[in-house]
């Protein structure tokens, strides 16, 4: 069933490639980007490694066919970064697949990064490959931070509208220990700060990246619950849930410790 | 029939169910959200208390959001620092609007203003000098006080830890454990001063350095302040081991109870006979020095708020160097033992006031055996101090406190009369010396951002008073700064205040100093200009003027008085962040002009602190993910000392009487030297954590001074290096679990 789904997408690709017509050239490639995106979008919901590598797949199959196109490429980078944060799952961790994805994520996004168009969103994804390197090997934290860091400033400087730099930096604000320069009042600012970028953006282009939001929502409670401002983490676990009710990390993770947390206090 | 009307049923009913839900009555919430001063608060959620219904405040703090509740509700807004706002709203118009002024409420411990010329592990402090920083400084054996002396305004004046900070003796500067002073932080106190501090990094939860300006919270002290602020209780189970060719260590986080109670320790032996037998040097050492050292804390949090920490510090070192002199080859053997324990509590009190209480005990000694030259000095010190902040508005704080300090200073045994016969059956005198001083202190300060309604202000008066009740002496500081934002990312600061700190204990001595010496003055003036480029890249730059007077000065009749004086003159700059070609690090420049007359100097001279120009360079690059190299590259401008010009043969003696030539009228040659470090950050077995490193320190191998050694007839003189004066090569690892 995958291989008649994956050849008729090759076909179809491969078919369009080859006429003239520019329009009709890149209509199809984009639906199908389009189809990989809300793949890749329920993959985060559900927090899904299969369904994340199945939209992987489907990028990959367009960035093969075509190497210029820049969201195959970007969404082939992010997909690969989310495949090495879902490789550190809690109790079901797979260090042949960070392996897999680690040294190729980063190479992408070291491309991604060379783009003058996609300068911030790629020093953002290269910066967020980095953290994922820390978050398997710790020590790599003294090295890397300062890169982080220096990208993520690049980033910014490159376009401080960019809401997913403010995610990777309150993340690695949240996960720093306090002495090193981690802080979870400076963390919350930064997802806070992302949240109010994501409601005001308008979305032209469905294409353009916009993933982080939710993300950003589920930090923003971790931190706030960090500086036990309860009532606040719960209204922004809600608001997630409005937004996605299936988002799976606040629905059965997130909000249901809360609650228990809020009960045992009262 | 019966179909039919099923039909009919769920049409009714989805018409219905439609009604009621088109029915549902939305109702708009808007408003604002600001602070006491009506400035807005932006990205803060305004909210229905357990709903989803909500929505976050503009950059101009205004909010809007529908709900669909009804009847009354909770409407909710909190922000970090402020104090929680919550309105029951009846729901009964469709557009209601609210304003929500929010109550500053957190007390927190950053200052309002930032003072010209400091540096913190924190932006609220000054510049940063992160524990990171520390810890990967080349060549600084992740020492505290070793990685300071990399800032500018701290001359090169030797290489032990000691800080020089701007002209000023080391003396002058105050360290202070949390809220205790700590007069000795040094293992190895020599003629040469202290190697490595007492203190390790690894207990450090925040630093504030300030070389010159700083708050009246400070007194008895000169030139400039290290405020240390210890851990508290560990989160998590942590053991370390660590081993290289100078030292082992080990040290452990124990959490007792989850965010209430732990404690933590690192114990560390250094033994140098190793690296001097790799790399030469051995033969001079009768005794390599070593050194003990236990360092720890206990924590507890009673409260939410309030915390007691019990910090101590245990250590002794011993050293035996062979000495030549021109009348004397001998050994030098040096030992010391000190104590320090620090209890602390820090609560805040009716939510705007914090409190900051420690009782201190430091005992401290050390013995000096050269020749004839056998002196024991025990200081003991005990210090009560309390420190109260009152946050009256967002932009408004008062500070205030008081201290007591009890110092006895003891010196026991026999030093030689002439300063250049220390030969063992040369004239002696006996010492058996006792000095007690207490001193009470008090302090207020006014801390103000935005003053009177002016922009971009900020503004701190302070005034301090000090007594010292046996000398009947007492003094009052008034200090001042102001800072002036002169955009997003610049600041200029100005700096004043009058400084006092006793002379050195010595000097009081009936038999040959003065009981009634008054304290020193420095009055201090620095002009800044901070220009934070972001978060991780700032540019500054200083000028400071130094006015000293009533320095101890010799005198015919009453051995001393307070007729010395003296000045310096000077320019820092600083950039640290990330420097070209993927380099992070600092590149630090100082210049400086001091001059005194004090002591036994005739007139006017360059103090033996003048170290004109002071130039460090601390660069690291990443080479790989887990592999780092780091560079600190050092010049300073040589040291002024006082050469002997001749000599006349002592008959009485039996020995040559060197001739000095005017005081400081000549200087070492040129401070050069550069450090390297390579360190390897990996984890083994799993998830174990292993850095492993590799430090040459002096690398190229300059021949740096810190004294001539005479021939008998002082004819003839030989360069003296320091302790770690010679191209060395340092091997270790640390491992945690």
């Amino acid at each position: 069933m995958k291989t008649n789904k994956s050849s008729s997408i090759t076909l179809l690709v491969l078919f369009f490639l080859f006429t003239n017509n520019l329009f009709s050239q890149n209509e199809p490639v984009n639906e199908l980007l389009k189809e990989a995106k809300s793949v890749s979008d329920t993959a985060y919901i559900y927090y899904n490694r299969n369904t994340m590598q199945k939209a992987h797949d489907m990028f990959d199959q367009v960035y093969q066919t075509d190497k210029s196109n820049i969201y195959a490429l970007y969404y082939l980078t992010y997909t690969e970064y989310k495949l090495l944060e879902m490789s550190m799952q809690k109790g079901n961790w797979d260090e042949e697949l960070f392996d897999k994805y680690y040294e190729p994520a980063l190479s992408k996004a070291e491309k991604l990064a060379a783009e003058k168009n996609f300068e911030s969103e790629g020093k953002t994804i290269l910066a967020a490959i980095y953290m994922m390197k820390i978050a398997n090997s710790a020590m790599s934290a003294v090295t890397l931070s300062p890169k982080i860091n220096g990208l993520l400033n690049e980033a910014e400087r490159s376009n401080a509208s960019n809401p997913r730099l403010y995610i990777i930096r309150g993340q690695m604000k949240y996960n720093t220990p306090g002495i090193f320069g981690g802080s979870y009042k400076d963390a919350a600012q930064n997802f806070r700060k992302t949240v109010w970028l994501f409601e005001k953006e308008e979305q032209k282009d469905y294409l353009q990246p916009s993933w982080g939001y939710l993300e950003s929502l589920a930090w923003l409670g971790r931190a706030l619950e960090k500086l036990e401002n309860f009532d606040e983490a719960k209204f922004i676990y809600q608001k997630a849930l409005n937004v996605a009710p299936n988002f799976s990390w606040v629905k059965f993770g997130l909000l249901p410790k809360l609650e228990q947390k809020l009960k045992e206090k009262n | 029939m019966k179909n039919k009307f099923r039909k009919k049923s769920i049409t009714f009913l989805l018409v219905f169910g439609s009604i009621t839900i088109f029915a549902q009555t939305k109702y708009t919430i808007e408003g604002r959200v600001i602070d006491e001063n009506q400035k807005p608060l932006p990205y803060e959620n305004v909210f229905i208390l357990n709903t989803a219904d909500g929505s976050m405040s503009g950059d101009d703090g205004t909010f809007t959001f529908t709900t669909t509740q009804k009847g009354n509700v909770t409407l909710v807004a909190s922000m970090i620092g402020y104090k929680k706002f919550t309105k029951e709203i009846a729901l009964s118009s469709k557009k209601i609007t609210v304003k929500i002024e929010l109550e500053e409420s957190i007390v927190n411990l950053k200052e309002v203003i930032v003072a010209a010329s400091s540096y913190g592990s924190e932006k609220e402090k000054g510049l940063v000098i992160s524990r990171i920083d520390v810890l990967t400084t080349p060549g600084g054996a992740a020492d505290i006080f070793q990685s300071l002396k990399t800032l500018p305004g701290l001359t090169q004046v030797s290489e032990s830890a000691e800080l020089y900070v701007r002209g000023g003796d080391p003396i002058e500067t105050l360290t202070m454990i949390d809220g205790a002073a700590f007069y000795h932080p040094f293992t190895f106190e020599s003629a040469y001063g202290g190697l490595f501090s007492n203190l390790n990094q690894s207990a450090v939860k925040g630093m504030y350095f300030s070389s010159g300006g700083f708050s009246a919270k400070y007194g008895n002290v000169l030139s400039g302040v290290l405020d240390i602020e210890t851990r508290n209780q560990p989160e998590r189970n942590l053991y370390q081991f660590g081993l290289s060719l100078a030292n082992a260590s080990f040290s452990a986080d124990i959490p007792l109870q989850e965010n209430k109670f732990g404690m933590y320790f690192d114990i560390r032996q250094s033994f140098t006979k190793p690296i001097f037998w790799l790399n030469g040097g051995l033969d001079r050492m009768t005794v390599s020095p070593v050194s003990r050292n236990g360092t720890g804390g206990i924590v507890y949090s009673y409260s939410q708020s309030g915390k007691l920490k019990l910090f101590f510090i245990v250590a002794d070192d011993k050293q035996g160097v062979n000495v030549d002199r021109p009348e004397y080859n001998g050994t030098f053997n040096g030992n010391s033992k000190n104590l320090f324990v620090n209890l602390r509590n820090t609560d805040i009190l009716f939510s705007n006031l914090i409190m900051k209480n420690s009782l201190a005990y430091n005992k401290y000694s050390n013995q000096w055996l050269l020749g004839l030259l056998d002196i024991t000095k025990t200081d003991f010190v005990y210090t009560f101090r309390s420190d109260f902040e009152l946050s009256i508005s967002s932009a408004n704080k008062i500070l205030w406190g008081v201290e007591y300090e009890n110092r006895d200073v003891k010196f026991v045994g026999k030093i030689p009369e002439q300063d250049f016969d220390i030969r063992p059956e040369g004239q002696s005198t006996i010492i058996d010396a006792f000095f007690k001083g207490s001193r009470i202190g008090g302090y207020t300060e006014l801390q103000s951002a935005n003053p009177f309604g002016l922009k971009n202000i900020s503004v701190s008066c302070g005034v301090r008073f000090d007594r010292i009740p046996e000398l009947n002496l007492n003094w009052i500081d008034p200090r001042s700064s102001l800072g002036y934002r002169l955009s997003e990312k610049s600041t200029i600061k100005f700096g004043w205040g009058i400084f006092h700190q006793l002379p050195d204990p010595r000097f009081f001595r009936a038999e040959d100093g003065n009981p009634n010496l008054k304290s020193m003055r420095a009055d201090h003036y620095v002009v800044s200009y901070d220009y934070s480029i972001d978060e991780q890249n700032s540019f500054r730059f200083e000028l400071y003027h130094k006015n000293y007077k009533d320095l101890p000065k010799e005198n015919n009749i009453l051995n001393y008085n307070n007729s010395g004086s003296g000045f310096a003159n000077g320019v820092d700059l600083i950039l640290k962040g990330t420097l070209p070609l993927g380099f992070t690090g600092w590149v630090s420049y100082g210049y400086i002009n001091t001059k005194r007359i004090w002591l036994d100097y005739d007139e006017l001279t360059s103090s033996s602190f003048d170290i004109t120009h002071n130039f460090s360079l601390v660069l690291k690059y990443n080479l790989a993910e887990l592999w780092q190299i780091g560079i600190n590259a050092k010049y300073a401008t040589g040291r002024p000392y006082t050469p002997v010009n001749g000599s006349i043969y002592r008959n009485d003696l039996k020995l040559f009487e060197p001739i000095y030539a005017p005081t400081n009228s000549d200087r070492f040659p040129d401070y050069k030297r550069v450090d390297l470090r390579i360190t390897h950050f990996n984890q083994i077995f799993g998830n174990v954590p292993i850095v492993v490193y590799m430090e040459g320190l002096n690398i190229l191998n300059f021949t740096n001074i810190f004294g001539y050694s005479y021939s008998p007839d002082y004819k003839e003189r030989k360069e003296i290096k320091s302790y770690f004066g010679n191209r060395m090569v340092v091997v270790g690892f640390t491992f945690g679990i």
